[in-house]
C-alpha cells in the first residue's frame, strides 16, 4: 500500500508511453489507396465522393435549421472551412488527408471521414 | 459552523463556473482540438477533499449548470456534465479508499484520464462513430501533462487554505 504511489507513477508513464507508440503507428499503413470522402448527416451518408479524382470543390451543407459547415476539397484533401457552431472543432481539425481521419461537428450532427478502398494492411501483407 | 459550509459551497461552485468560462477563452497552440486544461479540477478535488462526496457533486453539478447558462450551448453541457460526473465519482471513490495512501496529484491524473474517457463515450455515441477512438491516444497523452499540472495546483491552494486555517467540513 506504501509504495502505491510509486506504481501508479510508472502505470501513467506505461499510459503516455503506449499512447506514443498508438499515435504513429496509424501511419504506417495503407499509404497507396483510392481515398473516399464521406459524409454524413444526422447519423446518414449525404455523400460519397472519390477524394483523389475530384475537383477542387467547396461543398455546403445546410440543415432545416439553417445551421451548415463549408467542406472543401483541394489537391486529394478535405476539411471543414466554415461552420456556425460554437466549438468549432471540426474547423480546428484542419486538413483530412489519410484513410480513417474524421472530424465531427456536435452541434450541427456532421461527421467527415476519409475511406480507402481496397489495397488495406490484410490484403498488402500476402 | 453551518452558515461557513453553506459559504465554502457557494464560493466553490462560482470559482468552479468561472473558472470553466475562462478556460474557454485560453486556446494552447497547436495543440488539439478538444484538449483542455481542465482548471476547473481545481475546485472539484478541493471540494472533494475539503467538503465531502456529497458537496463535491453538487458543486460539480451547479458548476457545469452555470456555466451553460452564462455562455454554452445543449451539447458543450451534455460534454461536460457526462466527463464531470464520471471522473468525479472514480475521484471520490479513490479517496475514499485509499484516503491516506494516495496523493492528490495522482487523483488528479486519474480523474483527468476519467473525464476524457467520459467525454470520449459521449462524442462516439453522438456521432455513432466507433473510429473517434483512435482520437485516444492523444487524448491519454494530454490528460497525463494537464492532470499533473491541476494535481500540483491543488497541492499548494490546498497547504496554503491548511496554512490559513481555513477547516476541513467533510
Amino acid at each position: 500500500m506504501k509504495k502505491l504511489n510509486y506504481y501508479l507513477t510508472i502505470g501513467f508513464l506505461g499510459l503516455v508511453l503506449l499512447s506514443t507508440v498508438g499515435l504513429y503507428l496509424p501511419q504506417y499503413r495503407g499509404a497507396e489507396q483510392t481515398l473516399f470522402l464521406e459524409i454524413h448527416k444526422d447519423g446518414q451518408l449525404h455523400q460519397k465522393i472519390p477524394l483523389s479524382t475530384a475537383a477542387n470543390q467547396e461543398i455546403k451543407v445546410t440543415d432545416e435549421m439553417g445551421h451548415y459547415n463549408l467542406i472543401e476539397i483541394k489537391a486529394g484533401q478535405a476539411r471543414v472551412k466554415q461552420a456556425d457552431c460554437p466549438n468549432q472543432v471540426c474547423v480546428n481539425a484542419g486538413w483530412l488527408s489519410k484513410p480513417n481521419q474524421i472530424t465531427f461537428c456536435a452541434p450541427n450532427k456532421l461527421k467527415i471521414k476519409l475511406t480507402g478502398q481496397g489495397n488495406n494492411l490484410d490484403a498488402t501483407s500476402y | 459552523m453551518k452558515t461557513k459550509r453553506i459559504l465554502l459551497i457557494a464560493l466553490f461552485i462560482s470559482l468552479a463556473a468561472i473558472l470553466s468560462i475562462v478556460e474557454r477563452s485560453i486556446i494552447i497552440p497547436q495543440a488539439h482540438p478538444g484538449v483542455k486544461l481542465g482548471l476547473a479540477n481545481v475546485i472539484t478535488l478541493l471540494s472533494i477533499i475539503m467538503l465531502g462526496y456529497k458537496d463535491a457533486f453538487l458543486v460539480v453539478l451547479l458548476r457545469c449548470v452555470l456555466a451553460t447558462l452564462i455562455g454554452g450551448n445543449p451539447v458543450s453541457f451534455l460534454f461536460s456534465i457526462t466527463g464531470g460526473l464520471f471522473s468525479t465519482l472514480v475521484m471520490v471513490l479513490l479517496w475514499r479508499t485509499f484516503n491516506q495512501h494516495i496523493s492528490i496529484v495522482n487523483i488528479s491524473i486519474i480523474g483527468a484520464i476519467c473525464h476524457n474517457l467520459g467525454q470520449l463515450f459521449v462524442a462516439s455515441w453522438l456521432a455513432h462513430e466507433l473510429l473517434l477512438y483512435s482520437l485516444l491516444p492523444i487524448l491519454m497523452i494530454s490528460a497525463v501533462i494537464t492532470g499533473y499540472a491541476v494535481g500540483v495546483v491543488t497541492k499548494r491552494v490546498y497547504k496554503s487554505l491548511q496554512a490559513r486555517q481555513v477547516k476541513v467540513y467533510s
